[in-house]
């Protein structure tokens, strides 16, 4: 057992204490940590006020009145609360997981909402005097430019195209103050051809609000709860988070396993590791080396995503179930993958010679990316159900129903981890067959065909 | 001396369709140096792997210092003809786990292994990686792998093959006292005058199977000498005399080497040469290993396996 602690030990330290690994799998997560803490600090942070003069060009000048009304610090921060409202319920109904618009929605609104304004318009009849507006801009002494040409706005029932608005900014503007500017004057278009068509414009505002339903989830044990918005998003997310953490921490181990096991047979120092160890005394030291890869890999990430899920107040949405479950399916998977990884490496003289025998193991594994979609859609259907029996599919199946929102049976995950287990074994005892004869065996690499002959090597 | 170190026994190994050791039987005393001689090919490497039970045999048994094995896998050091380090790990690292993997304990490793640096005259590599060394220098930090856990039987594969004169020295110095302080030795290599020169007792195996198990005593006294070495004083023509089978030249020398044919005196041969013409040097060689090796080849499988075998020895 210590022999197989000394390899486990060396390959740890030649995977995890290199400077690309520390880069990729510790800073780097590391760097998200930070900035999940900084987001809320940088969000809540003021943009300048917009202050200044902005001219407007409107020979009818219904617009510019409009906008004159419209651009009163008062109307916008009204406006700005009832934009808020409605992302909000916009994120309420939104059915696709993965949609961030809502979010976008909020933050967006969120930042237009602070911006201080204290702006003063300038009137202009004359289109002609444009090119001198425009030199004030460049200077520096307007904010914006605003013009209008031709169209009917204003004029009751006009039935004409409608007029055309050119808002001019300075390059250097701040773009919040753009996107201000841009909206302000939606809506003062908007609000002229309101009032032209005699309605009352809060009043049509109201009315023209969409509206969703609320959605309660009716529990088994007969409690009711009203799903939290955001934290509905997230929960769609968590069990891709989930997967993907799973299938990162098997494959970065097992790959590590790969290439240290090809690099030791092209070095040649396997033979002097057999003459000290069993094949299986090294498999084994190997295999639970990088396991500790992996789970390192595992615990950085998924720390990360803790993190960030604590910083906006979700980290309630993770059981500590889910997380000794996720543990156990990350054994499962990544000893079976490793099994693979390891017979495959044993087998062959360079990494290149791997590729080949790497397909089919591959198309087998990107399968539960495949199913993602289907069944964190639908955690108890028959397909979710069928393939949490699949050997080589069980681990990742079942995080993404067990981190999803229904309830999974409890017989369900019992057997899937015996089927599961048993099934790993399997492949370990498989692999290690394989090992035995791979390891010394130099020259043409083998098919997957002849792999599965050397089984029967004793 | 009469103890047995290895002890094998009608061991036989098969890959697929190629019998690489056939029907072995080898006893090698403890406190002895062993050459295990034999052309490329000729089944060393799977006897000794199967004497490291890397490998197992189809039939037969193998006994190492008393036991199985397996279980005495930590008394043996083995230095594969297949030389790797890991390139990447620090020299006393790499020493320090092959150590650690023959289960010597971490109390004192660093100064042995310090020590065993310096006794191969790498005293300061060992804070270097093993891909900045020269392969001569991760030659002599493989020999120290396969030395440092002090074992009781050393089994050395090839251990000049690219070595300089001057390190090919110092491993020879090493090896005897190894052996002098009591180690089995197995020295493995096709180059038979190396081992000619160190080895106190010689198996020569050929296509897996055994053709010789004897000291040099032993060898001088069952193979008379057949070499004649001639420095002719002028071009003197030695085809025209009979018995002789082949004339080889010596590089950089004048002279050359004449082999008798079977079945003729060497002396008689010797006579004639003389009678040919003045000579400057003539000799009756000692028979060398690879003399007896071809000579052994030839009465098990012909002429044709003779040269075959010669061929070999000197690739």
């Amino acid at each position: 057992m210590s022999k197989v602690m000394t390899v486990a030990w060396r390959e740890f330290k030649a995977t995890a204490l290199t400077k690309a690994f520390i880069i990729g799998a510790v800073l780097a997560p590391a760097v998200g940590i930070g900035l999940a803490v900084a987001m809320p600090v940088l969000l809540t942070r003021k943009p300048p006020p917009l202050a200044g003069t902005v001219a407007m060009v409107d020979p009818g000048g219904a617009i510019a009145a409009a906008t004159a009304v419209e651009i009163d610090p008062e109307t916008v921060r009204a406006r700005i609360e009832e934009a808020l409202d409605e992302a909000l319920e916009k994120l309420d109904s939104s059915r696709m997981p993965s949609s961030f618009s809502g979010d976008q929605a909020i933050g967006a609104t969120r930042d237009l909402a602070r911006v201080e304004i204290d702006v003063e318009l300038e009137r202009h009849d004359d289109p002609g005097a444009l090119d001198e507006l425009k030199r004030r801009l460049r200077e520096g002494d307007l904010v914006a430019i605003i013009t209008v040409e031709g169209g009917e706005e204003g004029v009751p029932a006009a039935t004409g195209p409608p007029s055309e608005v050119t808002l001019y900014v300075a390059q250097t503007t701040n773009q919040k103050h753009t996107s201000l500017l841009e909206a302000t004057l939606g809506r003062a278009m908007n609000r002229v051809r309101i009032e032209a068509a005699g309605l009352d414009v809060d009043q049509v505002r109201r009315l023209a609000r969409k509206r969703s339903p609320k959605t309660v989830q009716v529990g088994a044990e007969g409690k009711e709860h009203r799903e939290d918005i955001a934290a509905k998003v997230v929960k769609r997310l968590i069990p891709m988070a989930f997967m993907m953490l799973l299938w990162m921490g098997a494959f970065v181990g097992a790959n590590y396993l790969l290439t240290t096991t090809i690099e030791e047979k092209s070095n040649k120092v396997m033979e002097v590791l057999l003459s000290a160890v069993s094949p299986m005394q090294l498999m084994a030291g190997k295999i639970i080396g990088q396991a500790l890869v992996g789970l390192v890999m595992i615990s950085m990430y998924g720390g990360v995503g803790f993190v960030a899920l604590g910083t906006f107040a979700f980290a309630n949405l993770i059981t500590w179930t889910q997380i000794v479950l996720l543990g156990l399916y990350y054994v499962m998977a990544y000893f079976m993958v490793a099994s693979i990884m390891a017979a495959i490496g044993s087998a062959v003289n360079e990494l290149r010679e791997a590729q080949s025998l790497m397909t089919p193991a591959m198309m087998l594994l990107m399968i539960p990316l495949l199913l993602w979609l289907p069944i964190s859609d639908s955690p108890n259907g028959w397909l979710a159900t069928v393939t949490s029996f699949i050997p080589p599919l069980i681990p990742f199946v079942m995080v993404i129903r067990i981190a999803g929102t229904e309830p999974v049976a409890v017989w369900q995950i019992l057997l899937s981890l015996g089927v599961g287990y048993a099934a790993m074994l399997v492949m370990v005892w498989a692999a290690a067959k394989i090992f035995r004869v791979g390891v010394l065996m130099y020259g043409k690499p083998p098919s997957p065909l002849e792999l599965i002959r050397w089984l029967r090597y004793s | 001396m009469t103890e047995a170190c290895i002890s094998i026994q009608g061991v036989t190994k098969t890959f697929g369709e190629t019998r690489a050791v056939d029907a072995l039987d080898l006893v090698v005393p403890r406190g002895s140096l062993c050459g295990f001689l034999g052309p490329n090919g000729a089944g060393k490497t799977t006897t000794i792997r199967m004497v490291m039970s890397i490998i197992y045999p189809d039939a037969g048994s193998v006994s190492v210092l008393g036991g199985s094995a397996l279980a005495s896998k930590d008394r043996i050091g083995y230095l594969p003809e297949e030389r790797g380090v890991y390139r990447k790990m620090r020299v006393a690292e790499f020493l320090e786990y092959i150590a650690r993997l023959k289960g010597c304990p971490r109390r004192g490793l660093r100064e042995s292994i310090a020590r065993w640096l310096k006794r191969v005259d790498l005293p300061e590599v060992g804070r270097q990686r093993c891909q900045e060394l020269s392969k001569g220098m991760q030659q002599k930090v493989q020999f120290v792998a396969a030395c440092i856990h002090e074992p009781d039987l050393l089994i050395l594969d090839e251990p000049f093959s690219g070595l300089d004169p001057v390190n090919a020295n110092l491993v020879n110095t090493l090896i005897r006292e190894l052996r002098d302080a009591g180690t089995t030795i197995i020295f493995s290599t096709h180059v038979l005058h190396q081992a000619e020169q160190i080895c106190d007792r010689f198996f020569l195996i050929d296509h897996g199977r055994k053709l010789l198990d004897a000291t040099l005593d032993e060898i001088h006294e069952r193979f008379d000498p057949r070499t004649i070495l001639v420095e002719p004083l002028e071009g003197a023509d030695l085809a025209a005399i009979e018995g002789i089978r082949e004339t080889r030249p010596i590089e950089g020398e004048r002279a050359v080497e004449v082999e008798v044919d079977d079945g003729r005196d060497p002396q008689e041969v010797m006579r004639a040469i003389l009678a040919a013409g003045p000579c400057r040097r003539l000799e009756l060689r000692r028979v060398s290993l690879d003399d007896a090796f071809v000579r052994l080849v030839r009465e098990n499988a012909g002429e044709q396996q003779a040269l075959r075998a010669r061929e070999e020895l000197r690739a």
